[in-house]
């Protein structure tokens, strides 16, 4: 390549009267600027992938991926990604991707003969670039089949080697022209290749935390289930006992025992409903219903049941219509009285409000208690969280975390007011039946 | 006499229910397993089945299934009663009692269906 610079030639007066040329060889500047393009390109495209791959956990995706860049990179006519998994329970499976080639000829591959590539202990960052298909010192099936179905004469097979060491996997690439692959190729990929390599064991143990995790909820859904069976029984005859007993001294003894049965029962069905949550299959049966009845009857059983605290209701006269599921508000507010006079141990009344706009409707729970330092108020509905000054008071830090994830699943909002030594105002705001048109599809959505 | 029939394997449970119904007047057959329940049920066609869910040697929900496929038991109503409050496991059955359940529900729900 040449570069031809002309300049004027001028006589002493100015005129010109002639040109000179200058001719350089600029083959290797030209080179030199391409290269370095190329070189920047790749750079973004090997960024890009390194992002995608390192935040992605599904193996088949981060094959696919990693496939189709390295195909593009090194200009392959075909690229294969083999990967030889091992599951949680020891379990190998085969994953592969393939890029450059049709669904079609990709069922006609041989997937099986390509794990006779993965290179073996002693040598298992070793990268084979084969010029020519003749060059190979022993005959082997895999290159020969590609040669005749794909028309491929070079390859180059990168391993993809785990953090112990061990060949996990390959990459593959063919060309249809002889010695197409060169050191910068090898180095690209084997780049690439470690980065596959990490993100390919992150999956392996997010499917592990995975399957461990799904482990516990099979464990919780059964302890709770028979532990829920002797209950019946003690239920169950608690409740004939009481109805046979005629000696009013044993009856406050009887409500006292019943009452702990249930206090044992709710225990259970929180552990199982927080359980069922993580599965998203905490069920929701969405109906409109008169909000003010319902807590007009809260009012009416808790005042009933709790002797240390008068309930101060303050709910209107008129009803007030939302949609929801009455059986899961009902347990958030439940809840939320319930927490007012265990951590209210000093005072002797909680408060009850409900109070409407054109849009939303609030209930609102007030105690006179411990309060809740403002550090500790954001996380005060994080799953198991309990404040530092509710030590001494039973509870396992999972009625507030259940109460949030009801509330969201209707488009509501919880929220905290506290001051400590002087208490708190939880209150929880839902759309109202008329404002919630355009989001029940949503929340109906996640029910299914 | 109205006639109830109880598919539980629990035998503590299964007995509180049968003293329950009889003290309201219900003719109790109760059964602790598929087997013993299929074979006493074309017998005897009671006014209603309650069945629990998890049994030893099947599940409640496929018997529910059966008897509502079957011309000679499909209009009988049938209550499941578990500790799997899953509402999804109700599909055919005509009420649902969670357990640990209040004695007074039990015959509530009962006789709401007959």
């Amino acid at each position: 390549m040449v570069s031809i610079t002309v300049s004027p030639v001028k006589d002493h007066k100015g005129n010109i009267i002639g040109a000179s040329k200058v001719a350089r060889d600029i083959t290797q500047q030209v080179r030199s600027q391409e290269a370095l393009k190329r070189y920047s390109k790749n750079l973004e495209i090997l960024n890009s992938t390194g992002k995608f791959i390192a935040e992605n956990l599904e193996v088949e995706k981060i094959l696919q991926q990693v496939i189709n860049i390295t195909t593009q990179l090194t200009q392959s006519d075909l690229g294969f990604f083999y990967y030889d998994a091992e599951n949680s329970e020891g379990k190998k499976t085969i994953h592969f991707a393939v890029s450059g080639a049709s669904q079609k000829e990709i069922a006609q591959l041989k997937i099986s003969g390509f794990k006779d590539l993965i290179p073996g202990k002693e040598k298992p960052k070793k990268i084979f670039n084969i010029n020519r298909i003749e060059d190979l010192e022993e005959d082997n099936a895999v290159y020969r089949s590609l040669k005749k179905d794909f028309g491929l004469e070079s390859f180059l097979v990168v391993p993809v080697v785990s953090k112990s060491g061990k060949a996990i996997g390959i990459l593959l690439f063919g060309n249809k022209n002889k010695s197409h692959f060169d050191s910068e190729h090898e180095l690209m990929v084997a780049n690439i290749a470690g980065q596959a390599a990490i993100s390919l064991q992150n999956s392996r143990l997010f499917e592990k935390v995975k399957a461990l995790s799904q482990k516990k909820d099979e464990f919780i859904a059964l302890a709770s289930h028979e532990l829920k069976t002797p209950l019946t029984t003690v239920k169950g005859y608690l409740q004939l006992l009481m109805k046979m007993n005629h000696d009013s001294q044993m009856a406050p003894f009887f409500e006292k025992t019943l009452h702990q049965v249930e206090r044992v029962n709710n225990l259970i069905e929180d552990l199982l409903n927080i359980s069922r949550m993580e599965r998203g299959k905490l069920e929701f049966k969405m109906n409109e219903f008169d909000l003010r009845e319902m807590l007009k009857e809260i009012c009416s059983t808790f005042s009933y049941s709790s002797k240390s605290h008068k309930i101060i209701c303050d709910i209107g006269n008129q009803p007030v219509k939302v949609k929801g599921d009455p059986h899961r508000i009902e347990q958030v507010v439940i809840n939320l009285l319930s927490n007012a006079v265990k951590y209210s141990p000093h005072a002797n009344k909680v408060g009850l409000k409900l109070q409407e706009d054109e849009n939303k409707v609030r209930i609102m729970v007030e105690d006179y208690g411990l309060g809740i330092e403002k550090q500790q108020q954001k996380q005060l509905f994080q799953r198991f969280f309990r404040a530092d000054n509710s030590k001494g008071i039973h509870g396992l830090g999972i009625g507030l975390y259940l109460s949030k994830q009801i509330v969201d699943r209707h488009n509501g909002q919880i929220e905290v007011l506290s001051e400590c030594g002087k208490g708190s105002i939880f209150t929880i705001s839902l759309p109202k039946t008329n404002s919630l048109k355009t989001n029940t599809k949503s929340v109906l959505q996640k029910e299914i | 006499m109205k006639v109830v029939c109880v598919l539980e394997d629990e035998d503590n449970i299964r007995e509180l229910v049968q003293l329950v119904l009889e003290s309201y007047q219900y003719k109790v057959y109760s059964y602790s397993n598929i087997k013993n329940f299929k074979e006493a049920k074309e017998a005897t066609i009671p006014d209603i089945y309650l069945l629990d869910l998890m049994l030893p040697d099947g599940n409640g929900m496929d018997i529910c299934q059966e008897l509502k496929k079957n011309p000679q038991t499909k209009n009988i109503p049938i209550v499941i009663m578990s500790a799997h409050a899953n509402l999804n496991q109700m599909q055919g059955a005509d009420d649902y009692l969670p357990k640990p359940f209040n004695i007074d529900d039990l015959a509530s729900i009962i006789s709401k269906q007959l």
